[in-house]
């Protein structure tokens, strides 16, 4: 064995244990001869080496033999769910970008159950130094298949032998985005604990592959022999990914292919979000909508005001129902409650908003018997006015509505003509809510106008009030 | 992190889903992880847009199983963590409600209820998810849901909920649904900072003190939680484990002393959990018990039975688990007909007659779940019926 040319950190177990092993719960879960402790070790020494603060590093685990890796660790631990290892990662560090956050995952558990948090977290360059135990098995279940083995493995759950392709495990995560990609065996143990160095040292998500062997519940059904032919068959079929670059593919077979794959900074996404943070205190959003200080009390009791507005989906319904609700009950103080249809469900169909305003808190929030019907369509009026209660009214718009039979006084408005006069077809539902607004009888013009103006783009201020005002005065009161 | 700002006007137009996101954020919530879903999607738009305001951080992850794993890690982080969804990506995080009740990870989801199963209605209300709530995970385990009838409540009921399960190490559920989720109501948002926030119990001792234990319990029966990163050497584990969070597979006494502990949690707190309303219940003779959207509703229909001169009266229930019981006992007493309104075919029900059967009660349901809304006339009109038909002749479930 070549020597440690970092020359720190390195030796007998009493180092380890200064530096972060905790043996109190020896002897570990791991049959002997398992390459787990291996990597174990070459992560201590390669976190003592790099001088981090052990308070500051913290491990999540996965499911599998390998998650009880943080058990023999005084690191901060966190051993998730099952395949969610890099998920729950990903919430650590992205709260906590302060601390190192190591992420172990087996094969099954990072690239079948796993596999989707796998890619994601890779293309988001989340900053994680993910650890794969690959052993090619599910060992803790008892030696089922799993997506690293390859074909032709005789496991518990493929007796006959693996028929399906096997994954790449770095070739997914390069495949992904990954910044930093690395391969190594459980026999290099030296140079393992190099790259896990370089994988701490790097900005972004780093992905190291540790091909281990599972002797107990992969080796002995394949004649694979026991733990030291298996990890001598590493050794003897490693090849460094500088040697492997002058070699065809044909002469790669078999060949473990190990060394830094990539090895590249890209945009950090904690760094990323730091930066957002700054930029969005800079330049505050505005808000939509009204405010107003409590304590308004409205003027004239009403009761309860239920209004149903009806059209087509894209007539601008929720809009018009909004600047009642906000004029009524945030400018005039009455209660006010909006009840909305899901926009993307509707343009085009039906399209209903209903408001009910009165002195009293708004309980049942549905308008099912309206003192008032907006109509902007055949379909609206047709299914709503024969739900207009007795003394209630209705108002169409006449370009789309032929009223039928008359269940309620009807008071045509041609809201669309009106908007085409006034500037833009667009404003209908402005027209409406003036002439609605008017009819109703409690709405006053100052405080409709400033719920209006307090709701539309910039630049149609002037487009609107006229809208509004037309409307208003295109009724009798 | 600069302190939270509350929304410039005092008096707003608020959706349920928008009232959730301004909850949290005055509960403390710094972090979200969610996926779209209607009809839970603005909430998680509304984070997206408050997060970076406020120094917290919002990240819109690859599923729902992804989310609450998430929002568990940022909570081992010690920072307040929220996601919202509805009963499919529910569904999905039900796995991670287990291990937050296991490893005893504060955490909160906000399930905004649609028709169901499956992709169902994805735009109309249900209350589909009661049961759901209650033992959708695996396991025994315990857990606390809410079920806001107002816009006002959303809010209220997400600071509670992000409190009960930060005091507790609990999973807490937030049981909004479409109806109050899309409905905006003119609110009046209390002050951020005069809001009553519980912290989740922490180590008094220094880590070099070496004294703390993850999973050692304080008096209430609580283990504080240091923050990772502190030196404590956290171990949260997934495993029924010993005080410190090694897996103790094989220890039955220590595996029944700590799933009893983990249940027992929230029996000290009832009181504290126990959040009902009652209108005009004591003289009534038909009691209404309804909850969430339909609660809002039965008080209207109360209001209306009350008009006429007859004695309905309505208990509502604010706190579905764990379910309170002994309020629904004292006011279902004496009386001769227990209506159950619910937009769902019969799920609190069984609650309502397992916890009257000593006293007695005929308990009847009415339900719907099409994705309208039970109107108050419905109630009225199936208390009328109901009572002109004896026991026993309603086709009840």
């Amino acid at each position: 064995m070549p020597h440690d040319i970092d020359g720190v950190a390195d030796g007998p177990v009493s180092r380890l244990r200064e530096n972060g092993l905790n043996l109190a719960h020896a002897p570990t879960t791991w049959c002997p001869g398992c390459g787990d402790g291996i990597i174990v070790q070459a992560l201590i020494r390669a976190i003592a080496a790099e001088n981090l603060d052990n308070r500051n590093v913290a491990l999540v685990a996965g499911i599998g033999c390998f998650g009880h890796a943080g058990e023999y660790m005084d690191f901060d631990f966190f051993h998730a769910l099952h395949g969610r290892c890099l998920a729950t990662a990903t919430g650590l560090k992205l709260a906590r970008p302060d601390l190192k956050v190591i992420a172990l995952v087996g094969d099954g558990d990072g690239l079948a159950i796993g596999g989707n948090h796998f890619i994601h977290a890779a293309r988001r360059n989340i900053d994680l130094t993910c650890i794969m135990f690959n052993n090619s098995v599910y060992g803790r279940t008892g030696g089922q298949l799993s997506p690293t083995s390859w074909t032709g493995t005789k496991l518990q759950t493929a007796p006959y032998g693996m028929i399906e392709q096997e994954f790449d495990p770095c070739a997914v995560a390069l495949g992904a985005g990954a910044g930093h990609v690395g391969r190594i065996t459980v026999y290099h143990a030296q140079q393992m604990k190099k790259m896990f160095r370089e994988a701490l040292r790097h900005p972004g998500f780093s992905f190291t592959e540790v091909i281990q062997n599972c002797h107990v519940m992969l080796g002995r059904y394949n004649d694979m022999g026991g733990a030291t032919e298996m990890i001598e068959g590493y050794r003897d079929r490693a090849i460094s990914v500088h040697r492997a670059k002058h070699l065809s593919a044909k002469e790669l077979e078999g060949r473990i292919v190990i060394g830094t794959l990539r090895q590249e900074e890209l945009p950090e996404l904690t760094a990323q979000h730091a930066e957002l943070g700054w930029r969005i205190a800079a330049e505050k959003p505005p808000r939509a909508g009204l405010s107003s200080a409590p304590a308004i009390r409205p003027g004239k009791r009403i009761g309860r005001c239920e209004v149903m507005l009806t059209g087509t989906g894209g007539q601008g319904l929720q809009l018009a129902g909004t600047i009642l609700v906000e004029a009524a009950g945030i400018l005039a103080g009455y209660e006010a409650v909006q009840v909305q249809n899901y926009g993307p469900a509707i343009r085009g169909g039906v399209s209903t908003s209903e408001v009910v305003i009165a002195d009293e808190p708004v309980l049942h929030p549905r308008a099912e018997t309206p003192d008032v019907l907006l109509t902007m369509s055949q379909a609206g009026f047709d299914a709503y006015a024969g739900t207009v209660r007795d003394g209630g009214f209705i108002l169409y718009d006449p370009l789309f509505v032929k009223p039928t039979a008359a269940p309620a006084p009807a008071h045509a408005v041609a809201m669309t003509e009106i908007a085409d006069r006034v500037g833009k077809r667009v404003v209908a539902n402005i027209v409406a809510v003036g002439a609605l607004a008017r009819l109703m009888g409690f709405f006053e013009m100052d405080r409709l106008e400033q719920a209006l103006l307090a709701r539309v783009p910039t630049g149609t201020e002037e487009l609107n009030r006229r809208a509004l005002r037309a409307g208003y005065d295109s009724v009798a009161n | 992190m600069p302190e939270p700002e509350r929304p410039e006007p005092i008096r707003r137009l608020l959706s349920g889903n928008e009232a959730c996101v301004e909850g949290g954020i005055a509960a403390g919530v710094r972090f979200f992880a969610g996926y779209p879903i209607s009809p839970a999607t603005e909430i998680a738009e509304g984070f997206s847009r408050r997060m970076p305001e406020i120094g917290g951080r919002f990240i819109q992850m690859e599923d729902e199983l992804a989310s609450l794993s998430a929002v568990m890690g940022a909570s081992a982080g010690g920072v307040k963590a929220l996601t919202a969804t509805s009963g499919p990506g529910f569904s999905l995080m039900q796995e991670s409600i287990g291990l937050a009740a296991m490893a005893e990870i504060p955490c909160v989801v906000i399930d905004v209820m649609r028709v169901g199963p499956s992709s169902g209605i994805a735009t109309l209300p249900a209350q589909s998810d009661v049961m759901q709530a209650r033992w959708g995970t695996h396991g025994d385990h315990p857990i606390v849901a809410l079920a806001p009838s107002t816009v006002a409540e959303c809010f209220e009921m997400t600071v509670k909920a992000v409190n009960f399960s930060e005091r507790y190490r609990i999973p807490a559920v937030v049981l909004s649904d479409a109806g109050i989720g899309y409905m905006r109501e003119v609110v009046s948002l209390p002050d951020y900072g005069s809001l009553d926030l519980w912290e989740r119990p922490r180590p008094k001792d220094p880590p070099e003190a070496k004294t703390y234990h993850t999973y050692k319990p304080n008096e209430n029966g609580v283990p504080p939680l240091a923050d990772f990163g502190e030196g404590y050497a956290v171990m949260l584990e997934a495993h029924v484990h010993d005080h410190d969070g090694m897996p103790a597979s094989h220890d039955s006494a220590l595996a029944e002393e700590h799933l009893h502990r983990l249940l027992g949690k929230l029996e000290g707190a009832a009181a504290d959990i126990a959040l009902t309303e009652s209108v005009d219940v004591d003289d009534a003779e038909v009691l209404i018990v309804a909850y969430g959207s339909v609660g809002r509703t039965a008080k209207h229909a109360v209001r209306q039975a009350r008009a006429q001169g007859r004695k309905v009266g309505v208990l509502r229930l604010g706190v579905l688990w764990p379910f309170p019981d002994s309020r629904v006992v004292e006011a279902a007493r004496n009386k001769e007909l227990i209506l159950v309104p619910e937009l769902n075919l019969g799920q609190i029900i069984g609650e309502v007659r397992r916890a009257t059967r000593d006293i007695g009660g005929r308990v009847e349901p009415l339900n719907r779940n099409d994705g309208q809304s039970i109107s108050p006339g419905a109630m009225l009109g199936a208390i009328e019926a109901l009572r002109g038909s004896p026991k026993g002749e309603s086709d009840a479930p």
